[in-house]
């Protein structure tokens, strides 16, 4: 059997959560230009993280709730983030049950190749709808750290909140369900 | 493996594509609205942000304690160079406090001596009022500096600023002053503006009328009026006031002088020059008519 419900309210609590307490700390008044500059996307890998992981708990309207919040809140165009987030993530749940059998490179190779393809499509339709581009330096920069910490956020999310390949090996039916 | 393929093809079912279609429906949606009408996006983004950005203000206090800390901790590395820098600027400041006291007192030298103008050659006897007239209808001080000073009947007597009267009466080791504003004075004057010549005679108030002028259009209140110098009673060119009008249009004198507080005073030794009663050499004198030539040129 699948986990239950409370569970997976729990997982989901547990996102929205650890979300608010990542997007105040990436609003917190700290000058320091160096930070500003080399701050990877903490939001982004955790969703990947988690969507891997528990893809039954990660549901789309989850997902796109809370990165349509960080869009309000971090001064993004609104949604468009969230629709190329919201694309990415159902990509990867749809493949999480394949992913658990495979190397842990192999799953950050995917995630590497979903967080470029997340960047460059946001890239290229801000350019078509003219709402302003990104500069292309911070942008890769992003990409860089944003891929980099990925395995902090796999390790620490596995620690810290149980949320783990392990725990949802055992579990057949924990199928992204969209 | 089957089993697996069956299962990857129930992952997403219909039903979930469709959710996911309406969801990213929605979502283009709303970008598409912030594109059209960004103001009234905008205004929903500042309503978002409002309610859950306040929230955030309990825990932000620690961390921005923990940020100054460590601000502070990076000015404790430049402290030794701000030390420096203060120093140096001390040194500046002490520089031009140097130069400020003595530009003052160069000031007030100037001011000094723009206070007295008088011709150098002018000297003068400093005496101290002893006594005042005694009655309400003379005004006259009586100096302590007389016949043994060299205090001779007629001089101008001073403050530190203008004229105070003439002496008329010198006893051995005293002097009788007669104030501008005693009805015994009369002062010859020009009003400085205009150069017009009158005469200040005194009516027993505290400003002296100045009578016989000329031009009295010509004259307006605040000018400057000095001693003329005629008839070689008083050295020309003694600061006496101030024209003032009174409430009936007649023309007075503010003496420049305190009357109120008059201590010391200076009585000028001045010796008229002589007269000139002669035709000058250019002009030629009827005794030294030129000859007529005797050898017929």
């Amino acid at each position: 059997m699948g986990f239950s419900f409370a569970n997976r309210l729990r997982v989901q609590g547990t996102y929205l959560v650890l979300a608010l307490l990542v997007m105040f700390v990436q609003t917190l008044h700290i000058q320091s230009a160096y930070l500003a500059f080399f701050a990877p996307d903490v939001l982004l890998a955790l969703t990947f993280a988690w969507v891997l992981r528990r893809p039954d708990a990660m549901t789309p309207l989850l997902v796109a709730g809370v990165i349509l919040l960080s869009d309000f809140l971090l001064h993004r165009p609104p949604a468009l983030w969230t629709t190329v987030v919201v694309i990415a993530t159902a990509v990867l749940g749809a493949r999480a049950h394949e992913m658990r059998e495979t190397m842990y490179s192999l799953e950050w190779g995917l995630v590497a190749a979903a967080v470029v393809g997340c960047f460059v499509s946001y890239q290229v339709l801000l350019i078509v709808t003219f709402s302003g581009p990104l500069p292309t330096g911070v942008m890769v920069t992003q990409i860089g750290t944003t891929i980099l910490i990925y395995p902090i956020i796999t390790f620490a999310s596995g620690r810290l909140f149980g949320i783990s390949i392990d725990a949802t090996k055992d579990a057949p039916s924990g199928r992204y369900i969209p | 493996m089957a089993k697996d393929s069956r299962n990857t093809e129930q992952y997403l079912t219909v039903v979930g594509r469709l959710l996911l279609g309406v969801l990213l429906f929605a979502l283009l949606s709303i970008f598409l609205l912030w594109r059209i009408d960004s103001p009234r996006v905008e205004r929903v983004r500042m309503a978002v942000i409002d309610r859950v950005m306040p929230s955030f203000d309990w825990a932000s206090a620690p961390i921005d304690a923990v940020g100054r800390v460590v601000a502070s901790a990076q000015s404790y590395g430049r402290v030794y160079q701000q030390n420096q820098e203060l120093r140096r600027e001390l040194q500046q400041m002490k520089a031009w406090r140097e130069y400020a006291r003595q530009l003052e007192q160069e000031n007030a030298r100037l001011l000094d001596l723009n206070k007295v103008r008088l011709d150098p050659q002018f000297t003068h006897v400093t005496g101290v009022v002893m006594a005042d007239s005694g009655t309400p209808f003379r005004q006259t001080v009586l100096l302590n500096v007389g016949q043994r000073d060299g205090i001779v009947d007629g001089w101008a007597t001073m403050d530190g600023i203008g004229l105070v009267g003439r002496i008329s009466g010198v006893g051995r080791s005293t002097s009788r002053v007669i104030l501008l504003g005693d009805s015994a004075s009369r002062i010859a004057v020009t009003i400085e503006p205009s150069g017009q010549r009158a005469l200040m005679i005194g009516d027993n108030t505290a400003l002296p009328p100045v009578e016989f002028i000329e031009d009295p259009d010509v004259v307006r209140p605040g000018h400057r009026v000095v001693t003329s110098g005629d008839g070689g009673v008083l050295p020309p060119g003694l600061l006496v006031g101030q024209i003032a009008i009174d409430t009936a249009g007649r023309m007075r004198v503010r003496p420049a002088a305190d009357m109120a507080r008059l201590e010391f005073l200076r009585v000028i030794r001045y010796r008229p020059p002589g007269a000139i009663d002669s035709l000058g050499a250019l002009v030629g004198t009827p005794e030294a008519q030129p000859q007529a030539p005797s050898d017929g040129l």
